[in-house]
């Protein structure tokens, strides 16, 4: 029961840190949207399994968009998604902890 | 991969490169109707030419504990390297044919400078937002 709640917890700890470094991506997006010739780029997720469990990887694509206004609308956007994404994984996390810290109290009783 | 603070350094290097383009526009808009040196040359606009301040290797340099496995590949197969950090490299002069400052031009140069500041703005509150929530979460565990 234990490892299964370290579990869940490590992945969506996974899942924020990956947001979290798409977001630096998506930064440098926005940043050099007007930097000539420069190519967006972001930070796409898949899950790989293997004998330790599930493992997410991390890969950096390139973005179909030229010119710097395609290339900051993309870059915005995707921001926007990545930060909804963020906040919602932390609202599972704290209710995660908050239900943990009640089964906690609860054992203690 | 990148650590907080490396978005918030992007960002700030976004609002510093626009804000040097910004500067230059207003001085070519102010000297429009200038000469220089008073020997008839007409005042030529000036503007930021910016290019990608580090290798994005360099921003993975602190990626080796990350629980994400970057492929090598990912960043080099097709020759091209993503920047997280913008600056200006050089200011540049119009073309010696192109004469005087168009006003037109730069104010819809000012517009996209502005757009461009007000992204990386957007990209600092998120960032804030997302430091908030890690702290909440930190308090909590």
């Amino acid at each position: 029961m234990r490892r299964m709640a370290e579990l869940a917890l490590e992945y969506v700890e996974s899942g924020l840190r990956f947001a979290r470094d798409r977001a630096a991506v998506l930064a440098g997006d926005a940043a050099n949207a007007r930097t000539p010739g420069f190519s967006a780029q972001d930070l796409a997720a898949g899950a790989v399994r293997s004998f330790e469990g599930l493992r997410f990887e991390a890969t950096l694509r390139q973005v179909e968009a030229s010119g710097p206004v395609a290339v900051m609308e993309y870059a915005m956007a995707a921001q926007g998604e990545n930060a909804t994404r963020y906040h919602a994984l932390a609202d599972q996390e704290r209710a995660m902890l908050h239900e943990m810290r009640m089964v906690a109290e609860e054992a203690r009783r | 991969m990148a650590p907080a603070a490396d978005i918030y350094a992007i960002a700030a290097s976004g609002m510093a490169a626009q804000q040097t383009e910004m500067d230059l526009i207003a001085a070519n808009i102010a000297n429009a109707t200038s000469t220089q040196g008073g020997h008839n040359i007409p005042y030529r606009a000036r503007t930021a030419v910016l290019e990608p301040s580090t290798t994005f290797a360099d921003a993975l340099a602190g990626a080796q504990d990350s629980d994400f496995d970057f492929p090598l590949g990912a960043l080099g197969d097709d020759g091209t390297d993503a920047a997280p950090g913008v600056a200006v490299s050089t200011i540049a002069e119009t073309a010696p044919n192109a004469g005087e400052v168009d006003p037109i031009e730069e104010m819809v140069r000012l517009v996209a400078a502005g757009r461009s500041y007000d992204a990386d703005v957007s990209v600092l509150q998120t960032a804030k937002q997302m430091d908030l929530d890690a702290a909440d979460i930190a308090r909590l565990a």
